[in-house]
């Protein structure tokens, strides 16, 4: 059919895997209106939420492929994909202390760094923020010391980091598909979970698990990547926009990630989860302290970040 | 979106198989809606649609099936519902039914069951003086109850792709799965009654006895499978490697299971498997592309268009999976539907386990449907009667189980009574 | 076809012996893998973080593997409502014309899954890492390349099947105009749910 002539607006296809009340979703709807802000009808944003077109990793795979336009995805499989270890540097644990610090780092010097980290891989990082600090969800008892870790077979993302992270503070980590989170802790089959608010509160997991330690030990960063295709594609004036959309993207996310989390500790509480402190959370810092200094071995890019959030604002 | 369609089913009837028809026609619409560049995709969007932990239990269920099969498990069985069921008149129709029952609870997959059963129960049948093609008929839509009564292949994907527990769907499944069985056992009493179906005489009390004692180890898999996930030992996907390990330890404690029957079943496993997971590596092709081109919304709105009411939304949504039903098989309607079902589950606001049993529930009960009906092809081919005649006796059963999907879908009790009971 | 002993049909032979023996293979670790991941966390409390992933690569492999396999003993599920309606001859006819977009379909995808799989050099297949770290201290660093080439090995072995599908019936159906060996009841036994 014939359509009516207008200004017309380069179409922008947005994917992601997360749900419509994530935080990543938010990376998506901010990006589009700051995008829509600053050149006003030159984009029309498509935004796929909810795997609709793919999980992170396939996501990822077709913006390195350059048939993705942009995609947010969780910052672990940043180096898994692409084989660029920088991104790593967000989840040194203990080592961004809450939002704010995330959105300091993210919006210096060194954030920009680490996502033009990625070119060589063909895609241009936009954004980075953290979508929620994560925590310990155990299912028998509360955990308060060091001592109770110890043991707990506690499903993580497999990827080394973790690992390495989770088997140093000595539980028992184990690999499962996040669909059987929730069945697993329900059974037993697994005692424990590492775990941000919004994903208790998304996956129903508060039905399952009642003790909550805020252990805060690594924020679960997602990032806004374009594919290199699409970039290149741009005119110098949309380049502009879509970095600057990127970088306004980054407040709007980490403001909406902190109030839900704070928020959501709340709800938690009204639906009989008990949240408690890690007594011994110094000595949870020393016994991972180590790992830091390995990963900065690793790529200059985390040990500079490393130093930078260790650096008096 | 008509181009998909006009192209999918013109392979469809052309002889090609419904995984290429499928990723063919999905791929011509790529490119006929001007998203051609996006082509080089589709090879991950096949891996994707294999890609997935859960949909290991394919394989695995399947494999636990077929050991039991060769190892004496279906003919235990047979002589387990003999014992029970038997010396009623036209008895050896109540024991296909009750049979398909307790093979179900050990198979997840209705196509297995048909064929398993078939080559025992539809001669038996033939033999005590039923006309085959009621036998045909009899066996094509009891094995509707595989993917019904847990274990189910289609529920494991079902709940894959909308999220809904699978273990609750498992349970969700019992009370149609009886619901099922009694409609059909009633039927067959009925028509053995006016046809006057001969009576063969009751088995001694010591052989019924001995089939009990050589067919309960098989009959306590569904339990030890259930027990298995509730205490936590193992994941429902873990579960079908446990239920492999369990044949295996039964087959060969009864010394029907060779090494050389164990690595033909392997075997063959794979290539069965390999032509269900072809299907939904396929069909992810074609959701990527439906999503791309935002059909599911087209067609919900459609729908919508039509009437807001939820029973109406209900009904049509019933006629839609079933149409769809007679020409499409399970996982291809599971897999191009879903985000039209999960549109329409959360208008209805009917609870997802519940949903989910109503969808699998049509979704099965259309293999056993005119023009498209795998287990009415496999119930003739075993049976040499033509299709046509098995149709037409096949009827009055299929209504049967519609009967029991109305019931499903209107009193939410029927189905939860499981999922809540246990929880 | 005639000649059992020729040169083609031993290696026709020998590739239906590896393609099954793999197949069997596979099936076979993936029980074992599974089963041992339960005795390692349930018993042990302990737990193997690669099981799961190396599941599913051998699915996947086992999947694509044995497509071509699965075709020839007719497993695939098709409807063949016009077949049905064809004599020998023409039944052959209809099914060489089909296989002209088929052919073409697999052909684009095996060279866009190769295509697709060189961009991924660099992703390395964590399973494997996992394991051979815990052996020898060091990652693997084999390419996911290794995993995502089966859909064009697959498609390409699929591809060469309907082809030598159509070269096997040709004598029969078309010079003789007998049925085709593959019976009905072959075609539709094939497992769905
Ligand atoms: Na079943
Ligand atoms: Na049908």
């Amino acid at each position: 059919a014939p359509h009516v002539a207008r200004a017309a607006a380069r179409r922008m296809r947005f994917a992601h895997a997360a749900n419509e009340v994530h935080p990543g979703h938010r990376m998506a709807t901010s990006f589009s209106e700051a995008l829509e802000e600053l050149m006003p009808g030159a984009f029309e944003v498509q935004i796929f939420p909810n795997r609709q077109l793919g999980d992170d990793k396939q996501l990822l795979e077709g913006s390195v492929a350059g048939l993705m336009d942009v995609v947010s995805v969780s910052g672990v499989l940043l180096p898994l994909v692409t084989g660029r270890p920088a991104m790593n540097g967000w989840q040194m644990p203990f080592l961004i202390r809450d939002y704010d610090h995330f959105g300091e780092l993210a919006l210096g010097d060194i954030g920009q760094k680490i996502l033009d980290d990625l070119r060589p891989a063909g895609l241009v990082g936009l954004a980075v923020a953290d979508t929620g600090q994560r925590n310990f969800l155990s299912i028998d008892k509360a955990v308060t010391t060091l001592a109770d870790f110890s043991g707990l077979k506690t499903r993580i993302v497999p990827v080394p980091l973790h690992q390495q992270i989770w088997e140093t503070v000595g539980t028992a980590p184990v690999g499962l598909p996040y669909g059987e989170v929730y069945g697993a802790l329900e059974t037993g089959v697994i005692d424990a979970v590492e775990i941000n608010v919004s994903s208790m509160l998304g996956e129903n997991l508060w039905e399952v698990g009642k003790h909550f330690t805020l252990t805060g030990h690594y924020p679960w960063h997602m990032s806004t990547v374009m594919s290199e295709r699409f970039f290149e594609g741009l005119h110098d004036e949309e380049k502009a926009a879509v970095t600057e959309a990127g970088r306004r993207s980054v407040t709007a996310t980490l403001d909406y990630a902190k109030t839900q989390d704070l928020e959501g500790r709340e709800e938690l509480k009204s639906k009989g989860v008990e949240i408690v402190e890690l007594s011994e959370l110094d000595q949870m810092r020393d016994r991972v302290s180590d790992l830091t200094a390995e990963w900065s071995g690793k790529d200059p890019l985390i040990a500079e970040l490393v130093a930078a959030a260790g650096a008096p604002a | 979106m008509s181009s998909f369609f006009l192209l999918f089913a013109g392979f469809l009837a052309t002889g090609v198989p419904i995984a290429l028809a499928l990723g063919i026609a999905g791929t011509a619409y790529l490119y006929l809606s001007g998203n051609g560049m996006m082509a080089l995709m589709l090879p991950q969007r096949m891996i994707a649609g294999v890609d997935q932990f859960v949909l290991l239990t394919i394989p695995l269920f399947l494999l636990a099936g077929a050991l039991m099969n060769v190892g004496g498990v279906t003919t235990r069985i047979v002589t387990f519902a003999r014992a029970m069921v038997g010396h009623r008149r036209g008895g050896m129709s109540s024991v296909s039914i009750l049979s398909s029952g307790f093979f179900a609870g050990i198979s997840g997959s209705a196509t297995a069951e048909a064929s398993a059963l078939g080559s025992i129960l539809i001669p038996s049948m033939a033999k005590q003086g039923m006309p085959p093609a009621y036998a045909a008929a009899l066996i094509a839509v009891s094995s509707v109850m595989g993917p019904i009564i847990p274990p189910s292949i289609t529920m494991i994907i079902y709940g894959v792709l909308s999220g809904a527990s699978i273990g609750q769907l498992f349970l969700a499944g019992i009370m149609p799965g009886i619901g099922i069985a009694s409609g059909l056992l009633i039927y067959a009493s009925w028509r053995a009654k006016r046809d006057g179906f001969p009576v063969t005489p009751r088995m001694t009390g010591r052989e019924r006895l001995a089939a009990t004692r050589r067919t309960l180890p098989a009959l306590l898999l569904p339990l030890i499978i259930l027990v298995g996930i509730k205490a936590g030992i193992f994941t429902p996907t873990e579960a079908a490697a446990v239920a492999v390990g369990y044949a295996l330890i039964i087959g060969f404690v009864y010394r029907d299971l060779t090494l050389t029957r164990v690595w033909d079943a392997l075997i063959a496993t794979a290539l069965v498997s390999t032509s269900i997971l072809f299907i939904t590596s396929m069909a992810s092709i074609v959701s990527f592309v439906f999503t791309l081109e935002q059909v599911p919304q087209l067609i919900a709105d459609a729908m919508l268009s039509l009437t807001e009411n939820p029973w109406m939304i209900l009904l049509l949504l019933n006629i839609f999976l079933l149409v769809l039903g007679m020409f499409l098989e399970p996982i291809s309607i599971l897999i191009l539907t879903m985000p039209i079902l999960m549109k329409f589950q959360a208008l209805i606001g009917m609870d997802p386990v519940q949903f989910g049993t109503v969808v699998v529930l049509n979704v099965v009960i259309g293999m056993a449907t005119p023009p498209v009906g795998i287990l009415l092809f496999i119930a003739s081919a075993i049976s040499g009667e033509p299709v046509g005649k098995v149709i037409r006796e096949a009827i009055p059963l299929v209504g049967i189980c519609l009967l029991v999907l109305a019931v499903i879908a209107l009193v939410p009790q029927v189905s939860l009574f499981f999922p809540s009971f246990l929880n | 076809m005639q000649d059992r002993t020729g040169p083609l049909a031993r290696f026709v032979t020998g590739y239906v012996w590896l393609v099954r023996t793999l197949a069997g293979v596979s099936m076979l670790l993936i029980v074992a893998i599974m089963l041992a991941q339960v005795f390692w966390r349930y018993i042990l409390g302990g737990s193997l973080i690669w099981a799961e992933e190396l599941c599913r690569y051998l699915l996947i492999w086992q999947t694509f593997l044995v497509l071509g396999l699965a075709f020839s003993k007719g497993e695939f599920v098709a409807l063949e409502f016009v077949p049905s309606l064809l004599n020998p001859r023409l039944r052959w006819l209809l099914k060489a014309v089909m296989a002209v977009p088929i052919v073409v379909f697999l052909g684009l995808m095996a060279w866009y899954g190769w295509d697709f799989a060189s961009r991924f050099d660099r992703q390395t297949i964590p399973a494997l890492d996992f394991i051979w770290t815990a052996l020898s201290g060091e990652a693997l660093g084999l390419s996911i390349r290794w995993v995502y080439v089966s859909v064009t090995v697959g498609l390409a072995l699929l591809a060469l099947h309907v082809l030598a599908d159509l070269a096997v019936s040709f004598r029969r159906q078309v010079v003789d105009n007998l049925e085709d060996t593959a019976s009905d009841a072959d075609r539709t036994s094939a497992g769905t749910t």
